[in-house]
C-alpha cells in the first residue's frame, strides 16, 4: 500500500515537474513569437513606405512624359489650323495620318481598318491598333559636342504610341462604314494613346481628335500640286517608304486634284490620362 | 528506510536535472542570441529603409518643386538647385538627323493583320518610322549628392528624373 502511496507522490512530483517545464518554455516560445512578428511588421511598414515612395518617383517620371509627348504630338497634328499650307511645313505624323486612314481600294488589302468594337474580326485591336516605340537618335545627340550623353536622361523605360482610327457614327450600334467619300470622311476620330512605364508603373493619355474636311484653293492649291508633283520624290521615302506606310500603294505623284485638294483638319476634343 | 530511499531518488532527480537546466541554458542562450541578432539585424535594416524612405520623398518633393517652380525656365547652363537638365533638339537638319521617332513595334502590333501579307521593312530596315523633327524635349536628372554615387554622402537613394517634351516650329 505505502509503496502505491509512494509511487503515487513520485508521478504527482514528476508531472509537476513537466508542467512547469512546459509552461516555461511556452512564455519563452510566445515572448519570441510577439518580437518576431513585431519585427516583420516593421519591416513590412518600412518596406511598402519605400516601395511607396520608389512608386511616386516612377509615376512621377511617366506621368510627366505622357502628358507634354501627348501636347507635342497634338501640335503636330493640329498646327495646320495656324500655317500656310503647304505640304513641306506638314508634320510627318501629319501626313502618315493624312495619306493611311481612309484609305481603299478594290482587290487590295492590307490598308489599315478602322477600329470596330462590334465590326468583327476585320476591325479588332489585333487588327487596327498600331503601336509605335519612341525612338531617339543618339547620332544626333552626341554630334557636335561631347556633352551630350549617349543616352536620354529621364526617358522612362518603356514609352509607347497606340494610333486606331474611327469613322463617324451614323446610326447608334450600326456596324461603322469604311468612309470612301468627303462627305463620310467628315468626323472621323482619331484615337492617340501614349503609354510610358517605368519600374511596375504605368500611365497612359489618350486623345481624341475628330477630323474636319475642306478644300485648298489658290495659291495654297497650286503650292501644294506643285509641291506633290515636282517635289514627291523627295518627300516620298519619308511618307511611304515601299508599302509599309501607304499600304493600298497610293502614290503621291498620282493623286487626282481632287484629293490634292481636300483639305484635312484635326481638332482635339478630349485627353483622358489613367 | 522508505524516508531515505525517498531522498536518495529526490538528490539523484534533482542532480540530474540541475545538469540537464544548464544544458538547456547554454543552448537556450545561444538560441536566443542567435535570434536577437537576427531580430536586431532586422529591424537595424527596417531603420535603414524607412529612412532613405524619407530621404527619397524629401528629394522627390525638392525635385518637383525646383521643376514646377522654373519650368521651362531651366536651362541646361541655368539649372535649379540640384537639377541637370539636358536639352535634347529634334530640329530637321536632315533625314538620319531627327532627335526623335515613332518606329512600328513589331511586338505589339499585329503586323500580319494589320498590314497584310506584303508587309516589308524599308531599305534601311527600319519598319515604318515616323520621324519627328519638331519635337525638342528636355531631361531633368536629380544630382543631389544623396542620390549620387559618385558623392561621398550618397545613401543609394532613387534619383528622380524626369524628360518634358515640347513642340516648336517657326512658321
Amino acid at each position: 500500500m505505502s509503496l502505491l502511496i509512494d509511487r503515487i507522490k513520485k508521478s504527482k512530483n514528476s508531472l509537476k515537474r513537466y508542467a512547469n517545464k512546459g509552461a516555461t518554455m511556452m512564455v519563452a516560445v510566445v515572448i519570441m513569437g510577439i518580437l518576431i512578428v513585431f519585427t516583420f511588421s516593421l519591416m513590412l511598414v518600412a518596406y511598402s513606405f519605400y516601395a511607396s515612395q520608389n512608386k511616386n518617383v516612377a509615376s512621377l517620371r511617366c506621368s510627366e512624359t505622357a502628358i507634354t509627348l501627348s501636347q507635342a504630338l497634338e501640335s503636330e497634328l493640329t498646327f495646320d489650323n495656324k500655317a500656310e499650307h503647304y505640304p513641306e511645313k506638314e508634320s510627318y505624323l501629319y501626313k502618315y495620318i493624312r495619306y493611311n486612314i481612309c484609305q481603299y481600294e478594290d482587290g487590295k488589302t492590307g490598308y489599315w481598318p478602322y477600329y470596330d468594337p462590334n465590326g468583327g474580326d476585320a476591325h479588332d485591336e489585333a487588327h487596327a491598333f498600331r503601336y509605335f516605340d519612341l525612338r531617339y537618335n543618339s547620332a544626333k545627340f552626341k554630334e557636335g559636342s561631347d556633352t551630350y550623353p549617349e543616352t536620354v536622361d529621364g526617358l522612362p523605360g518603356s514609352t509607347k504610341v497606340c494610333i486606331y482610327w474611327m469613322p463617324k457614327e451614323t446610326t447608334a450600334n450600326a456596324p461603322l462604314v469604311l468612309p470612301k467619300t468627303k462627305a463620310e470622311r467628315e468626323g472621323v476620330r482619331l484615337f492617340v494613346e501614349v503609354i510610358c512605364e517605368s519600374g511596375s508603373q504605368t500611365y497612359s493619355v489618350k486623345t481624341e481628335y475628330v477630323l474636319s474636311t475642306g478644300t485648298y484653293s489658290g495659291a495654297i492649291y497650286e503650292g501644294r500640286l506643285h509641291y506633290i508633283k515636282d517635289l514627291a520624290s523627295s518627300i516620298k521615302p519619308s511618307i511611304q517608304p515601299v508599302n509599309t506606310i501607304t499600304p493600298v500603294g497610293i502614290d503621291m505623284e498620282a493623286l487626282s486634284p481632287d484629293e490634292s485638294a481636300e483639305r484635312w483638319e484635326w481638332t482635339m476634343v478630349s485627353r483622358d490620362s489613367e | 528506510m522508505r524516508i531515505l530511499g525517498i531522498l536518495k531518488n529526490r538528490t539523484k532527480k534533482s542532480l540530474n536535472n540541475r545538469g540537464m537546466t544548464m544544458v538547456e541554458t547554454i543552448v537556450s542562450f545561444l538560441v536566443l542570441i542567435i535570434v536577437l541578432a537576427g531580430l536586431y539585424s532586422m529591424v537595424k535594416f527596417s531603420s535603414q529603409l524607412s529612412m532613405r524612405a524619407v530621404d527619397t520623398g524629401r528629394l522627390l518633393q525638392s525635385f518637383s518643386g525646383t521643376l514646377y517652380k522654373n519650368g521651362d525656365k531651366i536651362g541646361t547652363d541655368q539649372a535649379g538647385g540640384y537639377v541637370n537638365v539636358t536639352a535634347y533638339n529634334g530640329a530637321n537638319d536632315g533625314s538620319s538627323m531627327t532627335g526623335f521617332m515613332l518606329v512600328l513595334d513589331k511586338n505589339t502590333t499585329d503586323v500580319a493583320n494589320n498590314f497584310g501579307s506584303g508587309y516589308t521593312s524599308d531599305s534601311s530596315g527600319i519598319d515604318t518610322a515616323i520621324r519627328l523633327p519638331n519635337v525638342d524635349a528636355k531631361g531633368y536628372v536629380s544630382v543631389d549628392p544623396i542620390a549620387d554615387p559618385s558623392s561621398s554622402s550618397y545613401e543609394n537613394i532613387l534619383a528622380p528624373k524626369v524628360m518634358k517634351f515640347s513642340y516648336h516650329f517657326s512658321y
